[in-house]
């Protein structure tokens, strides 16, 4: 169950971290064009075209942060779940803090603007649906006979 | 070459880069190497448990610190935001030895434990690098020589013609290392033969690559990756000497054995 947690968890927040690369990369271009269109704008007159392109930028860098955010929290939630069942605890802070990513991404792609059912379908697949199957198995995962956090040694100095 | 999957639900058009999932295997064949290796030695699940936090915090720092600097070792050539694999490794160990210090645990231990998986995940991710079609080498007209597609960066740079997989060589090299470093080099003497054997390894494959190699190295006109490689050996040659003064024993481990 462990193995498993951490290798959803993994894999979620790989792509995760992908998806927000590209999306930085749209939010960079979109941003080159919106200077353009400014420019253009100002020699041949109206005025729509930049207000798009900079809207669509930071509609953008908003999704590539939520991504990003569900990478980061994929990854700790999955190496907490990993970790505490390891040591024959219970792993639901790592479930919460995998799902929690999950969400925070949702609402990022859903405050983002534009599509918004695209763009939680988009989040569900890209890693989304590791991480949420990644959080149910470690809140329902059952500690292992083992040392718990009251009964183990102290860390030893280096 | 196979960079991306593409995929379209509804409105949604999405891409999975084979990349990342090559390197998420990577990652997890370091965890779980690192968790079956603690327990045959029945080291405390509580300290090997901290051990893990400290590796996450390395991967995700390594990425971070390569990004920031890879720009600097290759001298503009690179634009922002690219990644190089030996400013990571050097990240990544930085990060590895800060946290533990942090956590209190004994890093040159766990270290000892880490390196053959750190290689086995090292080739995942040139196996990503292959799919990905970056890190080619130079033409070639030989039998090893692959063709790359016509839009993939090796085309782009040499036209269209087979090139050395220098990302196959170095997961060669990287495979072998690990093997290596699991079944015959034993504990406390694992960190040095890997910079020692890596570095020699990735200096000679270096000759081969035909990517962008940039133009900052430090010494005679070597590329900076090759100037990394001397930093390596040169640091895994103080550790040989500081091995045999302070030698790392099985009963070193004794005290992190539950």
């Amino acid at each position: 169950m462990r193995v498993a947690i951490l290798i959803v968890a993994i894999l979620g927040s790989l792509l995760a971290f992908g998806s927000a690369a590209c999306a930085t990369i749209c939010a960079a271009s979109a941003s080159g064009l919106e200077g353009m269109a400014a420019e253009m704008e100002s020699e041949l007159g109206g005025e729509q075209g930049s207000e798009e392109l900079g809207s669509a930028a930071s509609s953008a860098m908003l999704t590539a942060v939520g991504f990003g955010l569900q990478g980061i929290l994929g990854l700790v939630g999955g190496i907490m779940a990993f970790s505490a069942l390891g040591k024959g605890g219970v792993a639901k802070t790592g479930g919460i803090i995998l799902l929690a990513g999950v969400v925070i991404a949702m609402i990022m792609g859903a405050v983002a603007g534009g599509d918004v059912v695209g763009v939680i379908i988009g989040i569900i697949i890209m890693g989304g649906e590791l991480h949420l199957l990644g959080a149910i198995l470690a809140l329902v995962a059952k500690p292992k006979g083992g040392p718990t956090e009251s009964d183990s040694p102290e860390p030893v100095a280096v | 070459m196979w960079p991306r999957i593409e995929i379209e639900i509804g409105s949604y058009t999405g891409q999975i880069h084979l990349y990342s999932v090559l390197m998420g295997c990577g990652l997890c064949h370091l965890f779980l190497g690192v968790d079956s290796a603690s327990r045959s030695l029945g080291l405390n699940p509580r300290i090997t448990g901290n051990y893990y936090y400290c590796l996450g915090f390395a991967f995700v720092g390594g990425i971070i610190f390569s990004k920031i600097v890879t720009r600097f070792f290759y001298e503009g050539d690179t634009p922002w935001g690219n990644m190089a694999a030996m400013p990571g490794i050097i990240g990544i160990a930085l990060v590895l030895f800060v946290t533990a210090r942090m956590y209190r645990l004994p890093i040159r231990r766990y270290l000892e434990l880490t390196v053959p998986f750190f290689c086995f995940a090292h080739a995942w991710g040139r196996l990503g690098c292959f799919m990905a079609g970056c890190c080619h080498g130079v033409p070639a007209d030989n039998i090893f020589g692959v063709q790359f597609p016509e839009n993939s960066p090796a085309c782009t740079l040499h036209g269209y013609q087979p090139v050395h997989p220098t990302q196959l060589y170095e997961m060669v090299v990287l495979i072998f290392l690990g093997l290596l470093m699991q079944f015959i080099i034993p504990l406390g003497h694992r960190l040095y033969s890997y910079l020692i054997i890596y570095g020699v390894g990735r200096f000679a494959v270096e000759f081969l690559r035909g990517d962008n190699r940039g133009s900052s190295g430090f010494l005679l006109g070597l590329s900076p990756s090759q100037s990394l490689c001397i930093l390596f050996i040169l640091v895994g040659g103080v550790l040989v000497w500081w091995t045999r003064s302070k030698p790392l024993s099985h009963k070193e481990f004794e005290d992190t054995i539950e």
